[in-house]
Order: C-alpha cells, then structure tokens, then sequence
C-alpha cells in the first residue's frame, strides 16, 4: 500500500532539500485529517452558537499563541 | 573578507561577510523572486521583527565593501542584511527559544501561505536571537507558493523542532548533545524509539513522528525504485490546518524534567547578607568600568545577568550547561524583554567547529566578539574538581575571554565543595586561594580582592 502511495508523489522541481518521498504521502494524509477536524469544529462552535451556548472559539484560542506577533491580516 | 561556509546548500545564494558587514550574493535564477519578496507588503510588514532586514545593493558597493570582483560577477544581485549580535546554533538553545524558533518558523509558514508563499525549507539554523526574539534570516527560503504544492520542508521541521522538543517533553531527555551530533536534525527513527509508548496516544507526536519513523523504516528497508508520477496536490486550506495544529501543540509542550540547579537559588550555601553583598560586588563592578556588554559563564538562571542589566550593561550573554536552569533564565529574560541572550554551553566541552570541512558551524569562540566585562560566579570548583580541568588552564582560558571580569573563588571548606570531593580521592592540590592568586597576578596587570560578607568566597576582580 505504502508503495502505491508513493506512486503518486514527486518532488518539487526547484526544491534544493529532500523531502522524503514518506514524509511527503504523510503531510498530505495528515493535512487531510487537520483540514477535516478544523471543518467539524467550525460546524460544532456554529451548532453551539445556534443553541446559545457560548465557548471559547478557535479565534480566541489562535490568539493564544499570537501574542506580539504579527497577525495575519495581510490578505 | 570571507564566505560564510555555513550557507552552501541552497545553490540560489551565499551569504558573505566583508568590512563588518553581512552581504548576500543571489544567482540569477532567484534574483527576480527575492527582488520581488523583498518588495512584499509580507515582506516589509515583517522586516526587523520577524525576518532580518534585506536592502538590495549595486554590485560596486559589494566591491567596495572588499568582496572580490570574481565574487560579485558570479552573482546577479546582491543584498546586505543588518548584523545579528551573536550567531547561535540550535544546540546552543534552551527548549524554550528552540519552541519560540519553531513558533517563528510556523507562523512565517502559515501567514506566508495567506499571502502566496511558502518556505522551501524549515532549517532552524534559519532562526536566529536578538536577546530573546527569534528572528528569521534566510530570505531564500521565501519561495511563491504554487496552488496544491505540499510543505517541502515538512520533514526537515520534524526533525530541527518537533522531534527535539517532543524529546525533551515526554522523554525527559535534553536535545543539545543529540543535535550538535547530528547537525541534518534528530532521527526520527532514533526519537520514536525514545519516546515513552504512552506518546503513541497522543494524536500529533503519533501522526508526525511514530508514523513518519515508521513509515521511513519500511522505505529503508525496500530496494526497488518507486517510479515516480505527478504529485497528488494538497488543498491549501488543509495544509494552513496542519501547520496552525502544529503551532498550537507546540506551544504547549512544557520540559519535563526538572534539574537540581533549576532551584539553585533556594539551595545554595548563601546567607541573604552575603548574596546582597556578592549583588553590590557585581553592581559596582559593571558601573565603576562603564561595562556594555558582560558575558556571565555559569548564569545558572540568570539572576546576576539581570543584575548587570539592572546596574547597566546593555547586553548580556549568559551561558550554563544545566539545560533547566537556562530555560528559567530565557523565560525570565523575554517575559521583561531584557537585553540577555541565554545559551547552552559546556565549558568543559564547547561547540566545535564542525560540518563540512569543520567550517560550516564554527566555535563559539570564532563567533564571539569580546566583551567589555566577564563574570564567572561559582564556576571555577565544577571545572576545576568536577571536570579535572587544572585551575591554571581555566583561568588562563577565563581571562582571555574579556579585558576585565570577576571570577569568584569558592574554597574546599564550602558545603558545595565538600559535596563534590564526597565520593573521591581529593588529588587538587593546587586549587587554593594561594595558588589561585598567584597565578591571576601572573597573568594581570591588576587583581583586586573583595571578601564576600559572611561567606568564606572570594570574589577577585582582575584586569588585563
């Protein structure tokens, strides 16, 4: 399976590093999962609103870790 | 002037030190993508406090500058960036500046890939400190970011931050020694390995090192060559998700074990008169020679790098190898954003000079400009007996480091002394206050004593 995996994958043309063909099949895997847990947590934190029930929300909790950074409002 | 043989491996550019300044030559395959990065409102929103500032230069002031001409012809542009105090290395760091270095990378990442760029690599060595910030130097990793394209650099950043880091939280065990001996970044293999099995539950350390770790095993071990095919792409919303998960997870990883001299201040054989007495020593001392810049071995967690901050100085350094006491230090430094840059450093065994050719990372030495004044509080009995360093070695070592300083004597009556010998043969005949005056008088012009009230220390200020 692992190798079927890899079949999809290639190497950015002008990349000077190694990405490691595993490294690269997992970042995707792993990112498919993150993008699905931030997609049901927004529809959770919505569902919650409809029934009034207020909770930290995900922009309270990213402003955490921005502290003195800079946010990003560069769009 | 010299080249940086630090910056060989991305053939897009060089780094070049000339007349005190820090230049980088750019080839002609990147020139017109950095020119227009450095144009960026990204780019110029961040320059100075996230990414080091870049101003593009003719050629002739390269010249100028004493770059040779073979030199400047070989690149199409040319950039100068504003100097970095100290050059640091990752294994230098404290757990906490190598997670705010990750934090930076992250960030960069994420808000890079709001904006249409992406970084082509993560290496920490990319990071570097003023005092406490992290400040990112490579203007090359800046590349525009293609719709679908993955995070090249994801598995480099596993291994220069989350494997280090997931180390030092969950398996007690401090990074530096493994880094310095494995400058590509920690195996994950090796780290997977190390991590207590109770990690497996935690989601991310088992998506991005067990499963990578052991995804890489099973590569290894196959010999047939994968063909490859065009990659599937990776939704941008989803790589965005992945990277703003690794930050938050990051952020709230804590070192786990806790040290004996994390505590130092509260366990030491000090009386409060003679701790305010040694303060007024080291007070005086800064104010009296108009000391700048003070480089304090030994910090433990920074208490008399604050105090020369407090009586002074505009920038400490401040270096210990106990990996707990300098986190402390970091934390107390950046939460009063005080001008002291904290690192890891074994006197007894510094940073080499190593990678390609032993020149690619240099010693802390080559990179250290002398400063004006030198502490070495409680020090001289760990090298001396703990390390069977000879007393006359380190102080020869210590007084060349700075033109002026403070070295204080601790004597074997002294608890923590005592404590030391317990278990062995005493053999340091020549480590007594005799013998230690004479020889600093033999290598100064001038050594002046002061008694520690109520303590049987000594603290002798010496004078090139």
């Amino acid at each position: 399976m692992l190798v079927l995996l890899f079949t999809f994958f290639s190497t950015s043309a002008h990349a000077y590093l190694d990405p490691g063909s595993v490294s690269l099949v997992l970042q995707s895997v792993v990112a498919a999962i993150a993008g699905a847990a931030l997609f049901w947590r927004h529809w959770y934190y919505r569902l919650l609103g409809i029934f009034g029930i207020k909770k930290k929300d995900m922009g309270e909790k990213n402003a955490e870790w921005k502290d003195d950074q800079i946010k990003a409002e560069d769009e | 002037m010299s080249r940086d043989y630090g910056s060989f491996r991305d053939p897009d550019g060089h780094v070049f030190f000339a007349s005190d300044r820090i230049f980088r030559g750019i080839s002609s395959g990147a020139a017109s993508r950095v020119r227009r990065f450095i144009h960026s409102d990204f780019y110029k929103k961040r320059a100075g406090s996230q990414i080091v500032e870049t101003t593009e230069i003719p050629s002739k002031e390269a010249v100028s500058a004493g770059i040779s001409i073979d030199d400047v012809n070989s690149w199409e542009m040319w950039v100068e960036h504003s100097r970095i105090p100290l050059i640091t290395y990752p294994y230098e760091w404290s757990f906490e500046s190598l997670k705010e270095a990750g934090r930076l990378t992250l960030s960069l990442l994420i808000d890079g890939l709001n904006c249409g760029y992406t970084l082509k690599d993560a290496s920490a060595f990319n990071v570097q400190f003023i005092n406490t910030k992290p400040i990112f130097i490579d203007v090359l990793s800046f590349t525009e970011y293609k719709e679908g394209e993955p995070f090249i650099g994801y598995k480099q950043f596993c291994e220069h931050f989350l494997a280090p880091l997931c180390l030092s939280a969950y398996a007690g065990i401090d990074y530096n020694t493994w880094f310095r001996g494995r400058l590509e970044g920690l195996d994950l293999v090796e780290v997977s390995k190390a991590l207590p099995a109770t990690t497996r539950f935690r989601m991310q350390v088992l998506m991005h090192l067990h499963l990578q770790a052991w995804a890489m095993q099973k590569v290894r071990a196959t010999t047939s060559v994968v063909k490859r095919k065009r990659h599937r792409p990776v939704p941008r919303r989803n790589l965005i998700a992945l990277f703003d998960s690794l930050r938050r997870f990051i952020t709230k990883l804590q070192r786990k074990r806790q040290s004996y001299w994390q505590q130092y201040s509260g366990c030491n054989s000090y009386s409060d008169s003679s701790q305010a007495d040694k303060t007024r020593i080291a007070r005086e001392f800064i104010m009296e020679n108009d000391i700048r810049e003070v480089l304090d071995l030994g910090c433990n967690t920074g208490e008399y790098s604050r105090v020369a901050v407090d009586a002074g100085a505009q920038r400490v350094i401040g270096t210990d190898v106990d990996c707990g006491a300098i986190d402390i230090a970091f934390k107390e430094a950046r939460e009063n954003s005080l001008p002291i840059q904290i690192l890891y450093f074994d006197i007894a065994n510094p940073s080499p000079d190593m990678g390609w050719m032993h020149r690619e990372r240099l010693t802390l030495e080559q990179r250290l400009r002398s400063p004006g004044g030198l502490f070495c509080f409680a020090l001289i009995h760990h090298i001396v007996i703990g390390r069977n360093i000879p007393i006359e070695f380190f102080l020869r070592w210590v007084c060349g480091l700075a033109p002026k300083g403070l070295i204080e004597y601790v004597p074997k009556s002294d608890p923590m002394v005592k404590g030391l010998l317990r278990d062995r043969e005493d053999i340091f005949v020549d480590y007594d206050q005799a013998n230690l005056e004479r020889i600093l008088q033999d290598i100064n012009e001038r050594v002046v004593i002061h008694a520690v009230q109520s303590s049987s220390r000594v603290i002798y200020a010496y004078e090139r």
